[in-house]
């Protein structure tokens, strides 16, 4: 099943997955388009940190059936770095109000070697819309990378998606977290 | 706007695909080739930071990542068909050797880039080398290893038809277990009549299934001993050209300066090393001496020297090209190093030759 999910006919396709919630959020956005987030305030960009952190740790890899004991008992445990650049409703004054987070994230997968910089598998920007039913967008790695970030992201933040970490804070937390994981 | 018309993922879906984004298996991620290095591997080295980011120095491989973000590249051992079986031409398209084609876990077309400043590896034809290709998971196979032929133009897509192949070595051993940068190793003995610019692929075939490998390579023959420019901060390509006369002269004195930098790079730093004629007449030839105390190793060749004498009592000599300097001349060279910057410097001694 993984396989499948792995090779989607979106993938083919060279496209990123988007919702048509998505779609209506960048129609959205429009009406935004003055508005220019600096980066978000503390008391919503970390909370939704936390909560995309657990989002991506929780899916902790079973498929490593085929070569698990070669890496050991607590190998394929993933770790995130996540650091929210936006969100959507852009106006949200409380994560409740919160829709979708956008969001660099670095992740590292445990029981290959111990150091952090070495075990990371993927990073970059991605969507995350929050809610019972979580839903997780990554603009799928490749040629054409650039024009499926710009999809999922909304423009105002297309230029913070491209961009490196604000600051270390969320990936040093992430390292601690990997060496006492592995 | 344009809308992009696609299924609505479910929850379990969702996370599945993330899954999916976040982890290869390790039984579709083996190896590409560590020495000579291929290019996804050499960028990887180039861009790594200690934080886990990836940020080229390397204007190819920052082009690459910017093209298809960093994933792939932190997956540079990922060059993969699993439904290779063996096969090359008429399978991988000409032009996209590189990147084994297009039909991997991981898209590497970026990495079929036609450019002249990709990582290099400089190598000396016919010479004999240790060829290391990474066990990240192991499994029986041959790797078949090819060089562009003589006349292969550099600037334009690599094709098979460029490649001979020069011989394979099965079930190589390991220098260590998975998972990490152990590698198989053998040794070869690089073609004879190789100058310049030319490419060196392994193909990885393995023997129990169809999944194979694919590495490109970049190499200049050019009387190199494994020197790698273009990684990290200050990667240059030296000047190949030997320098074509050597008139005798009296024996000069010289004296050598250390500097480390720190590049950024976990567990490395570079070294930089200015030599100087300081005598009246003109040098010819140089050899630079220091002890590190601290463990410190190389990583890989220094790049403008060779070294006759190995850590802790290093020794470095000039190459073909540097070792002629005028009273007063200065040159430079550098390498990657293994530990931490030795602080204070170490004292440096510079006798000719």
């Amino acid at each position: 099943m993984l396989d499948e999910l792995r090779r989607p006919t979106a993938r083919r396709g060279r496209l990123v997955a988007i919702t048509a919630v998505v779609a209506a959020s960048v129609a959205g956005a429009a009406l935004f388009a003055g508005l220019r987030q600096q980066g978000l305030p503390a008391e919503l960009r970390d909370p939704l940190a936390a909560r995309v952190t657990a989002i991506l740790e929780q899916s902790s890899p079973a498929e490593h059936h085929e070569h698990g004991h070669e890496f050991g008992e607590d190998a394929g445990r993933v770790v995130c770095a996540v650091d929210p650049f936006g969100i959507e409703p852009a106006d949200a004054a409380t994560v409740a109000e919160v829709d979708w987070v956008y969001a660099r994230h670095l992740c590292a997968i445990t029981g290959a070697g111990e150091d952090w910089a070495m075990s990371v598998r993927v990073s970059g920007p991605l969507a995350v819309r929050l809610g019972e039913h979580a839903q997780i967008l990554v603009p799928e790695p490749g040629i054409g990378y650039p024009e499926r970030v710009r999809q999922a992201i909304p423009e105002r933040y297309h230029e913070e998606a491209f961009g490196a970490f604000a600051d270390d804070e969320a990936i040093d937390a992430a390292r601690a977290r990997f060496s006492r994981a592995r | 706007m344009k809308v992009i018309r696609t299924a609505v993922l479910a929850a379990a879906a969702a996370l599945a695909m993330i899954v999916a984004a976040l982890v290869v298996p390790p039984a579709q991620a083996h190896g590409v080739t560590m020495f000579p290095g291929s290019r996804t591997f050499l960028c990887w080295q180039d861009g790594l930071r200690d934080n886990g980011q990836i940020d080229p120095y390397n204007p190819a491989c920052a082009a690459a990542l910017a093209q298809s973000g960093a994933t792939p590249l932190y997956n540079w051992f990922a060059v993969l068909r699993s439904d290779g079986a063996g096969r090359t031409s008429g399978f991988i398209p000409d032009g996209q050797l590189c990147s084994g084609g297009t039909s991997g876990p991981y898209d590497f077309t970026a990495y079929n880039a036609v450019r002249s400043d990709w990582p290099l590896t400089h190598l000396t034809s016919g010479a004999n080398i240790q060829i290391r290709h990474s066990n990240w998971a192991a499994h029986p196979g041959s790797f078949v290893y090819y060089v562009t032929k003589n006349g292969w133009n550099p600037n334009a897509p690599l094709k098979w038809s460029d490649l001979e192949s020069f011989g394979s070595a099965a079930n190589p051993p390991q220098s260590g277990g998975v998972g990490g940068l152990n590698y198989y190793y053998w040794n070869v003995q690089l073609p004879s009549g190789k100058t310049g610019r030319h490419m060196i692929y392994i193909h990885w075939i393995r023997s129990d299934s169809n999944e194979n490998f694919y590495s490109c390579s970049d190499v200049v023959f050019d009387g190199g001993n494994g020197e790698v420019t273009g990684v990290g901060p200050g990667g240059s390509t030296p000047d190949p050209d030997p320098d074509p006369t050597v008139t005798p002269t009296p024996t000069g004195a010289c004296a050598a300066t250390f500097r480390a930098i720190d590049n950024n790079w976990p567990g490395h730093f570079q070294g930089e090393v200015t030599v100087r004629n300081t005598g009246t007449g003109t040098l010819n030839g140089w050899t630079v001496r220091w002890n590190y105390t601290g463990g410190q190793g190389f990583e890989g060749s220094p790049w403008n020297a060779t070294l006759t004498g190995q850590p802790p009592s290093v020794a470095a000599k000039n190459v073909a090209h540097n070792g002629q300097l005028a009273p007063n001349a200065s040159t430079t060279f550098g390498f990657n190093a293994t530990g931490t910057a030795p602080s204070p410097v170490p004292a440096l001694t510079c006798t000719s030759p």
